[in-house]
């Protein structure tokens, strides 16, 4: 059974690489945020196929997608929608007019040039999978996913997530440049051909919702729970570089995500190498080093390596 | 899944009985080394039990608890991560975890129960044991001995023991008794004989199996006459002068003119 499943996601990473050349880890982790029915934060360099790699997957899928290119003057109505008045038989009345939040899959570009009013309407939408307008609650269609892009440059003018923010978004995938030899593969591919290949839809709303509640059912060992739990308590223990921790929610996190990819790599039990895979996602927005290990030039992404080396 | 657990007891089962008997046959080698030792130094070789005995039930207790599944994993690379998986989740019953326990099923059946038995091991463990005994044997025979612990332990013994009674309220006047100068050296050692001038030349023969063996029990005699009739016995007396101790050396001199006279 876990075989067949694993022959549609590369079905359906072939398809996507029509379009997109490489970055194999980046679509892997966006598959393992929607099978964790998560939201995932891209952080990347522009020009990295971000926005790209989000759309291609969301016309693949087959689900409603939808695009907020956040700005500073953007209104929170702007994204969950907002009362209009309308004329119908001669009679005027308030209708609801749906934001672009009303979709499967939204992609929120650059969530940190909104301000944090805006940013904070998204992410009640995120956590909840549903939009209050005046005295009205609007449920989302389901399933529902938001796949944010920040861009580490550029700081200036912008509103970065607040941590207890950013830990509501399930992955923070670091997008990394292309190799060479990939990188060329990309000139080939779009400075030789104008036109732009045609995608099979080859999931659909109920099957994704399949798939969200069988990555559920993969087992895990309790060795390798353990070894979860040990890894984000370890987060709050290691004062000398770590300030805060992460909290259960990453525990939570790395188990299901290396569910996800265990179903993903055609398996039928979690191994430690998803454990080692997903802690980097899963822990490099839910702790923040403290000023010693900030000075010592180190990175989250050294401190999730030393912990994961510590706990074995 | 019925069967999944069965499978699973086996595992136990097999593995358990591998390691009771590697841990048997290290015991047999350190019993016999002990022994050996004990036995080179003349002390008695059968404290070589207690040592042997700490490390059966120490190591007993360290293999049983041992997880049998991660001794599998080790050796079935196939197995790795996905038999614990399956033994952790054995009461869960979801498709997934049911192609996982089948899957496990279906590898099992690669796993030979030879994999886990070390046959060069073992037989030098059991060559071990071979060579041991028969150097036990030897030693035995011609009753070679490195050192005379014995001796010294029962020296120790006796001063441990000599001292213990003398310093207690009870054993005081018993102390003074026997290491007193008074009248034990009045009647000489028991042991100790006097041979005289001639060389005693004794010669004990070697115990061997056969010589042993020829040992047999003395026969019994029946005796058909009774006792002759001057032989008889008859309470003793003995009888004392009632002499003043001032006379008693006037008598002495008495007898003893008597006697040259």
């Amino acid at each position: 059974m876990v075989k067949n499943y694993k022959a549609v996601f590369d079905a359906l990473f072939k398809e996507v690489s029509k379009v997109i050349v490489g970055q194999e880890e980046l679509l892997r982790q966006i598959m393992i945020a929607i099978l964790c029915d998560s939201n995932a934060l891209l952080e990347g360099y522009p020009g990295l196929a971000k926005t790209l790699a989000v759309r291609t997957l969301a016309k693949i899928l087959d689900l409603k997608f939808s695009r907020i290119q956040n700005t500073p003057d953007l209104m929170p109505s702007d994204i969950t929608g907002t009362y209009i008045i309308t004329e119908e038989h001669g009679k005027r009345q308030f209708k609801f007019q749906p934001g672009p939040i009303f979709a499967n899959i939204i992609l929120a570009d650059e969530i940190n040039r909104a301000t944090p009013k805006t940013q904070s309407a998204l992410l009640e939408a995120m956590q909840e999978k549903q939009v209050t307008v005046g005295n009205e609650t609007f449920k989302l269609d389901l399933p529902f996913f938001v796949l944010a892009t920040q861009n580490p440059i550029e700081q200036e003018g912008t509103y970065p997530l607040p941590e207890a923010q950013a830990d509501r978004f399930l992955l923070k995938i670091k997008v990394k440049y292309p190799p060479p030899e990939d990188e060329i593969r990309i000139v080939d591919k779009y400075t030789t051909k104008t036109t732009i290949p045609k995608l099979n839809k080859l999931l659909n709303k109920n099957q994704i919702i399949h798939l969200q509640s069988v990555t559920r059912l993969v087992p895990i060992a309790n060795d390798l729970k353990k070894r979860v739990i040990n890894i984000v308590n370890l987060t709050r223990k290691r004062k000398d570089m770590i300030q805060y921790g992460a909290s259960p929610r990453a525990s939570i996190g790395l188990v299901l995500a290396a569910k996800a990819r265990a179903l993903i790599s055609g398996r039928n039990h979690v191994s430690s190498e998803d454990i080692e895979k997903m802690a980097y996602p899963i822990l490099r927005h839910r702790i923040i080093l403290n000023f010693e290990a900030e000075r010592k030039g180190m990175t989250t992404d050294d401190a999730i390596k030393e912990l994961l080396e510590k706990v074995k | 899944m019925k069967d999944f657990k069965s499978v699973l007891k086996e595992i136990n089962r097999i593995l358990d009985e591998i390691l009771v008997f590697d841990i048997i046959l290290n015991s047999v080698i350190i019993f016999l080394t002990c022994y050996l030792g004990l036995m080179l130094l003349s002390l008695n070789p059968w404290y070589a039990l207690f040592p042997t005995l700490a490390y059966f039930i120490a190591l007993l207790f360290r293999d049983i608890k041992k997880n049998k599944y991660m001794m599998v994993e080790e050796k079935y690379t196939p197995l790795y991560e996905k038999l614990r998986t399956s033994v952790d989740n054995a009461d869960v019953n979801n498709e997934v975890v049911e192609e996982l326990k089948k899957e496990v099923i279906n590898d099992l059946r690669n796993v030979k129960v030879s994999s886990f038995v070390r046959m060069r091991r073992i037989t030098a463990k059991v060559f071990s044991c071979v060579f041991l005994c028969f150097i036990i044997l030897l030693l035995a025979m011609y009753g070679i001995q490195l050192a005379n612990f014995n001796l010294k332990f029962e020296k120790v013994k006796e001063l441990i023991y000599g001292i213990g009674k003398g310093g207690g309220d009870e054993g005081g006047d018993e102390l003074t008794a026997g290491s007193g100068e008074g009248d034990e050296n009045i009647y000489g050692r028991e042991h100790i004989a006097k041979l005289g001038k001639e060389e005693l030349k004794i010669k004990i023969k070697m115990p061997t199996i056969e010589t042993i063996s020829e040992i047999e029990e003395p026969p019994e005699r029946e005796f058909e006459e009774a006792f002759p009739d001057e032989i008889f016995t008859s309470a003793s007396g003995a009888y004392e002068e009632k002499i003043a101790i001032e006379n008693q050396k006037l008598v002495k001199e008495y007898f003893k003119k008597l006697s040259e006279g």
